[in-house]
């Protein structure tokens, strides 16, 4: 009695390469359209958390500058002043010295207070001989 | 166990998830081919989502930008409560005492507000800020929930709270700049179309729409904040040390119009603005109009040395106080005898003002006093403003050009007056007083930038710079605005006592004191006008007024860095003469070792 091949047989089952390729195409496709869903649904994600985060530091923002407005308004500069026993006033006219171009030469400014630097230098290094 | 046996078993199987798999897909049929459109349609209302995006509303800040921002919305919450639940929870007490205590509320109020088992919503506190609420969030209270708001905020309270003005609970301007510059500073509303997940998240890849909400543009203002609370500490100082029942004070940049501060009392807090009365609210700088008093003299006096009807050295008996003309008698506060022009301005003469109107007479007083700005409104970029009142020519009595030139029987506003002594101290020319600076978007764009605008030229550069000398002479020895004096500064100024009319005719104990004035002489750079009403029981302008304008003017001028004296100027600094390029014949100016500036009088 003749045995019968399985092994034989079962080459009868093998798809066709065509086939195969389109199914695994499809497949692959099918992939990668679940990957960039899955992308799309992240990157979703993030944007979503990014608006979250810039509403809250829009939020964060206004309430800090509200805080330091209130901080260095002139009352309440004053009124911190006045705890430490400070009195601020406006200097008096005669004591207001007001800079303008007395038309001094710069460079024999610099000069003058270069030699007399050079000077001093020599008086001490003489001390110091 | 049979063969037989397991394949039933395998059948029923397979039959059941069938009829499942069936009962399923009939269920989806139903729900998806509109066969319960109701229920489909309330599925898909409840995973769209579809709304609009409330826009930030601009910020206003003062001359200096962002740096100093006077008005922004804050982003608050707001606490609520589901009152059956907390009822039913049988906790109305302690959560009361909780709520009363974390938001500074009354207890036993808030427990009857909260004892109602019939309610499901109710509001414990609005527009909460974030970081009160934070710990109450964390403590998770049955039957408490909150909701994201934003509120109008101002930092600073009652500060600059008749510029500023509020926002009502619509979210619309309502006073003071929020209602003048509304438009740009709400900005325009944004929209989403999307859908959401069970827990109403946003799923972003579903957003079939989105236009960004455009956040208000910025107000800059020309108001300096430091120079602001100079003028209110002053105004409130005033307000006590006189009894006054208001006063108010506007500081401009005479070249310009630029309104450098404006300060009216009493005030209110802007973040509880519903607390405050309408006459609190008023803006009394151009909100209310007054009769000026001797504060007018300088407009006819202008006027009258304009149309060259009388120069500073003529002179008028002064009828040693008292004049009858056309049966009524008009009194001077101190009787005079001959005045030159000069000398009455100084003195404050009635009875020479209204001389000096006669020689121009009725129509050209009011032409004059219309160019002026006087009885028009002087086109301020805030809301409120008032005309005043100046009646027309035809509807003048013999007497009224004679009453009108020493400030009675016209209104003004505060606004009117600093205009006309700025025009006076500009070269004759009338500027367009205005108080915003620019508006821009956060991103630099430049909706609004206003420019100074000349309104109207109603003297010569001559006849101003006469009647700025004259005008100075007030605040010298002898004068009656002495009391306006700034140490190292040229003031010239004129102070106004006016009864207050009552019942047709003057009141004996109600008087608006006031001092119009402008620094340097020389170079004017800022004008104020200083109004205090029913000050007791001092009420002259020059005992009341001038020293408020004093003491306002002593800061200024440092604070801006006006500078006393002119480079081109030959200044002596020990007792000798100063002679001034442009001076008038035969005036001379000592300076003291002080520093104070002393003038050797008219030499008429």
């Amino acid at each position: 009695m003749i045995r019968k091949n399985r092994k034989k047989r079962l080459h009868g089952f093998v798809l066709p390469a065509p086939f195969t390729g389109i199914v695994v195409a499809g497949a692959l496709l099918a992939l990668s359209y679940v990957w960039l869903d899955c992308r799309c649904e992240s990157i979703g994600r993030d944007i979503k958390k990014l608006e979250a985060e810039k509403v809250q530091l829009k939020k964060d923002i206004l309430s800090e500058e509200s805080r330091w407005s209130k901080m260095k308004s002139p009352a309440n500069i004053e009124a911190v002043l006045a705890k430490h026993n400070i009195v601020m006033t406006w200097p008096r006219q005669d004591q207001v010295v007001r800079l303008y171009d007395a038309g001094v030469n710069t460079d024999v400014a610099v000069k003058k207070r270069n030699s007399s630097l050079t000077y001093m230098k020599r008086d001490k290094a003489v001390i110091h001989d | 166990m049979t063969d037989q046996h397991t394949k039933w078993r395998f059948t029923a199987s397979i039959a059941v998830l069938l009829l499942a798999l069936i009962g399923l897909g009939v269920r989806l049929a139903f729900l998806h081919l509109g066969l319960e459109e109701k229920k489909r349609d309330g599925f898909e209302k409840a995973r769209s989502l579809e709304k609009k995006i409330n826009p930030g509303r601009g910020i206003i800040c003062d001359c200096k930008g962002e740096n100093n921002i006077l008005a922004l919305n804050l982003f608050v919450k707001d606490v609520c409560a589901d009152p059956s639940l907390i009822v039913k929870s049988n906790q109305v007490v302690k959560v009361a005492s909780v709520l009363a205590d974390k938001l500074n509320l009354p207890s036993d109020e808030l427990a009857i507000r909260l004892n109602q088992p019939d309610k499901r919503f109710a509001y414990v506190k609005r527009m909460v800020r974030q970081e009160s609420v934070a710990e109450l969030e964390k403590q998770r209270i049955a039957g408490i929930f909150y909701q994201d708001t934003t509120a109008r905020y101002y930092p600073h309270g009652s500060f600059m709270c008749h510029i500023i003005g509020f926002v009502n609970h619509d979210g619309i301007g309502s006073a003071g700049i929020e209602q003048q510059m509304d438009k740009y500073l709400r900005g325009s509303p944004g929209s989403i179309e999307s859908r959401v997940d069970a827990l109403r998240q946003e799923l972003y890849e579903e957003r079939s729409h989105y236009i960004p909400p455009l956040d208000g543009a910025n107000v800059v203002l020309t108001i300096d904040q430091n120079l602001q609370y100079i003028v209110e500490k002053a105004l409130d100082e005033a307000m006590i040390q006189h009894h006054a029942k208001g006063a108010w004070v506007i500081v401009e940049r005479v070249k310009t119009g630029e309104i450098l501060a404006m300060a009216s009392r009493p005030a209110y807090d802007l973040n509880e603005f519903t607390t405050a009365d309408n006459h609190v609210k008023l803006n009394r700088s151009i909100g209310l109009v007054y009769e000026p008093g001797s504060t007018f003299k300088p407009a006819v006096i202008a006027a009258a040395l304009n149309e060259g009807t009388v120069k500073p050295e003529t002179v008028f008996h002064c009828e040693n106080g008292a004049w009858m003309y056309k049966n009524r008698v008009l009194r001077d506060y101190h009787a005079y005898g001959h005045l030159t022009v000069a000398d009455g301005v100084k003195k404050s003469s009635n009875i020479l003002t209204a001389k000096v109107a006669l020689t121009l007479g009725d129509k050209k007083i009011h032409r004059y006093l219309s160019a002026f700005g006087v009885g028009l409104k002087s086109g301020l970029d805030l809301p409120g403003e008032e005309n005043g009142i100046l009646r027309s020519p035809s509807e003048w009595s013999g007497i009224s050009a004679t009453r009108i030139a020493i400030g009675q029987g016209v209104a003004v506003t505060a606004l009117q007056m600093v205009n006309m002594i700025s025009a006076i101290a500009n070269d004759g020319c009338l500027m367009r007083p205005y108080v915003i600076r620019q508006v821009q978007r956060s991103n630099g764009t430049i909706l609004v930038d206003t420019k100074p605008e000349l309104l109207a030229h109603p003297i010569s550069p001559e006849t101003a710079a006469v009647m700025k000398k004259l005008l100075a002479r007030v605040t010298e020895d002898g004068g009656t605005g002495v009391k306006a004096r700034v140490e190292g500064y040229e003031v010239a100024g004129k102070t106004g006592t006016a009864q207050k009319p009552v019942n047709g005719g003057y009141s004996s104990t109600a008087y608006t004191a006031s001092f119009l004035g402008f620094l340097p002489v020389e170079d004017p750079e800022i004008a104020m006008v200083v109004v205090v009403d029913e000050p007791q029981p001092v009420h002259l302008g020059g005992a009341v007024a001038a020293p408020v304008f004093s003491k306002i003017a002593n800061q200024a001028v440092r604070y801006l860095d006006i500078q006393p004296f002119k480079d081109n100027r030959t200044i002596a600094r020990k007792n000798v003469v100063v002679s001034y390029k442009n001076a008038m014949p035969s005036r001379h100016l000592v300076v003291d070792n002080s520093g104070m500036v002393k003038r050797d009088g008219f030499q008429e």
